[in-house]
C-alpha cells in the first residue's frame, strides 16, 4: 500500500475565458469581453515554470487518476489568481477571483472525492475577499484560502478582514508567489527592487516570505486571531532556521517595543505558520534533512506543484528526516487543514 | 575591616536610580538607591558579560498587552544592558518579559547611619557563580 499523501498544492486552471464568463454578472462578463481581457495562461506557473510544448493542462475528468499514488486529498490551487497582485482594477480582480472559484467548485470538485478547493481571493479589496470567504465558509469542499502577496506586509491592518474571515471559518490562508514580486509596483519588493533575470527572481523570492513571516509575528496577528494559520507555498524552506534564530534574538533585545509578543517568534511560527515544500531546488537531500531537523516538526507539508512539478513526492520525502516523513507527507496537512480535507461527505 | 563587605559610599552621594559601581573581590558591583531602598547587582550581564549597570539609569519597560497598545510597567526598576538591551528587574534579577531564564546576580546592601556597604559574599541569583579573588 502506498504511503498516505495529502497534496497541499495541486494547481488547476480554466483553459478559456468562456468558462469563467457564466460565473459573473452579465454586465461584468460584458466588460471582460469588451476590454479583451487576457486570461492569464493556465499553462504557466506564476512563480516560474510552464508546461512543456505539446502537453496539455490537467482535465478534471482525468486529473484524479493522475494524482500521486497514495493521495488521500488534494488541495486545488487556482494559480491564475496570482497575477492580480500586479493589476490595478481592484474590483475586477475580485469579480475574476469569484468566477475562478465558481469554475473550480462546479468543474473540479465533483470530479474526484479527494479534491478540495483553496478559495482564490484578491488581496486588493479585503472586504470583498472576506465576502468571498464567507460564501464558502460552510462548504466542506473548501479547505483553505489562497492569495498572492502585495507590498503591504501581512501584519498590517489592510489584511485583517481576510484574516478574520479565515479564522472565523478555520480556513488556513495559503500565500503563493505571483511572479510579479520585485518587478511591478505594489507587489513585494525584492532586494534592489528589480531582478532583471528569472534566475534572480527565483533566488530572491524567499525574501517575500521572510518579510511577511516577521510582520505576522511582530505585528501580533496571531495574538488577535489565535485560530489563524498562514501557509507559505512556493517560497522554499531552507532559509527558515537562520531567520527564526535571528527573529528570536531580536525579540530578546527589543521586546520592549512589541510587548504583545510574549513568546519567542519561533514559537508563534511553530503554532501558526506552515511551509509547503513543492520543490527541492538543488539543495542536496542530506542538507534538506539537516535543515528540516532544525525546524518544528509540524511545520513542513508536501505539495506536488502539479502540473509543474520538478520533484516527485518520493524525492521530496526522501529528503526529509525519517521521523518527519509521515508528518510532511500527511500528518501536518491533516492537522492544519482539518476535518474538511478528509471528510467523505461532500455536497 | 569586615572582609565580607565593601563600602559603596554615603547615602547622599547616591543619585536616585543611578548606579555607583564599586570594585569588590567578587567583581564590580553596581549599587543603586531607589524609592524603596538600595539594591546591588553584579555589573555583568548574564547574556554576554557586558557592564550591565553603566548603560542607563534604572528605567521603565512594557508588559504584555494587545497589539499596538503599550502598557508601561516596572517603573524605575529595570536594568537595561547597554550592549543588547536585555532587561532585568533590579530587585529580583529576573528577565523582563521572561526572554531568558538567566538572572542578574544580586547582593545585599547594608546601610549603617550614612554609610552604604555591599555584602559581596552573599550573592543571590540563578547564576550564583561568583568568581572570588583571594584576599
Amino acid at each position: 500500500m502506498s504511503e498516505a499523501l495529502i497534496d497541499c498544492e495541486y494547481h488547476v486552471a480554466a483553459p478559456d475565458l468562456q468558462l469563467l464568463l457564466p460565473y459573473m454578472e452579465k454586465s461584468w462578463a460584458a466588460r471582460f469581453v469588451r476590454s479583451r481581457f487576457s486570461l492569464p495562461l493556465g499553462r504557466e506557473h506564476p512563480g516560474g515554470g510552464s508546461l512543456t510544448e505539446g502537453s496539455s493542462l490537467p482535465d478534471p475528468a482525468t486529473a484524479g487518476a493522475a494524482l500521486a499514488a497514495g493521495t488521500r486529498a488534494a488541495l486545488l490551487v487556482p494559480h491564475q489568481v496570482m497575477p492580480v497582485a500586479g493589476w490595478t482594477d481592484t474590483l475586477l480582480c475580485s469579480v475574476y477571483a469569484t468566477a475562478l472559484n465558481r469554475y473550480v467548485r462546479e468543474h473540479w470538485i465533483p470530479a474526484d472525492r479527494r479534491f478540495r478547493m483553496a478559495i482564490a481571493i484578491s488581496p486588493h479589496e479585503p472586504e470583498l475577499a472576506a465576502d468571498e470567504i464567507d460564501r464558502y465558509g460552510e462548504d466542506v469542499s473548501a479547505a483553505a484560502i489562497v492569495m498572492p502577496l502585495l507590498a503591504t506586509h501581512l501584519g498590517q491592518t489592510h489584511y485583517r478582514p481576510i484574516f478574520k474571515a479565515a479564522a472565523r471559518h478555520r480556513l488556513p490562508v495559503i500565500v503563493h508567489p505571483s511572479g510579479r514580486e520585485g518587478t511591478i509596483v505594489g507587489t513585494p519588493v525584492l532586494s534592489g527592487m528589480g531582478p532583471r533575470h528569472a534566475g534572480e527572481y527565483h533566488s530572491l523570492i524567499w525574501q517575500a516570505a521572510v518579510t511577511n513571516i516577521a510582520s505576522l509575528v511582530y505585528d501580533g496577528v496571531f495574538i488577535d486571531l489565535p485560530d489563524l494559520r498562514v501557509v507559505f507555498a512556493g517560497f522554499g524552506f531552507e532559509w527558515l532556521p537562520g531567520v527564526l534564530w535571528h527573529l528570536d534574538m531580536e525579540w530578546r533585545s527589543l521586546r520592549i517595543d512589541i510587548p504583545w509578543v510574549t513568546d519567542p517568534p519561533s514559537v508563534y511560527v511553530a503554532r501558526h505558520i506552515r511551509i509547503v515544500i513543492d520543490d527541492l531546488g538543488l539543495t542536496p537531500p542530506e542538507a534538506s534533512r539537516q535543515i528540516a531537523n532544525m525546524l518544528a516538526e509540524g511545520l513542513l507539508m508536501w505539495g506536488s506543484n502539479s502540473p509543474f512539478a520538478t520533484n516527485s513526492a518520493a524525492e521530496v520525502l526522501d529528503a526529509m528526516p525519517e521521523k518527519l516523513r509521515a508528518k510532511v507527507a500527511f500528518g501536518n496537512a491533516a492537522e492544519t487543514f482539518g476535518s474538511r480535507l478528509l471528510t467523505e461527505a461532500l455536497a | 575591616m569586615d572582609n565580607d563587605r565593601v563600602r559603596a559610599g554615603v547615602v547622599d552621594e547616591f543619585v536616585l536610580n543611578r548606579f555607583r559601581v564599586v570594585d569588590t573581590p567578587a567583581g564590580a558591583i553596581g549599587v543603586v538607591r531607589t524609592t524603596d531602598g538600595f539594591y546591588a547587582v553584579l555589573n555583568r550581564c548574564p547574556h554576554m558579560g557586558a557592564p550591565v549597570c553603566v548603560g542607563t539609569d534604572l528605567t521603565t519597560s512594557t508588559v504584555a498587552s494587545r497589539p499596538f497598545e503599550y502598557r508601561l510597567a516596572h517603573e524605575d526598576r529595570v536594568v537595561r544592558c547597554p550592549w543588547h538591551r536585555w532587561e532585568f528587574r533590579v530587585d529580583t534579577g529576573e528577565s523582563i518579559g521572561n526572554t531568558t531564564k538567566a538572572r542578574l546576580l544580586r547582593f545585599p546592601v547594608i546601610v549603617e547611619g550614612a554609610e552604604v556597604f555591599v555584602q559581596y559574599r552573599a550573592a543571590r541569583g540563578a547564576a550564583a557563580r561568583v568568581k572570588e579573588t583571594p584576599q
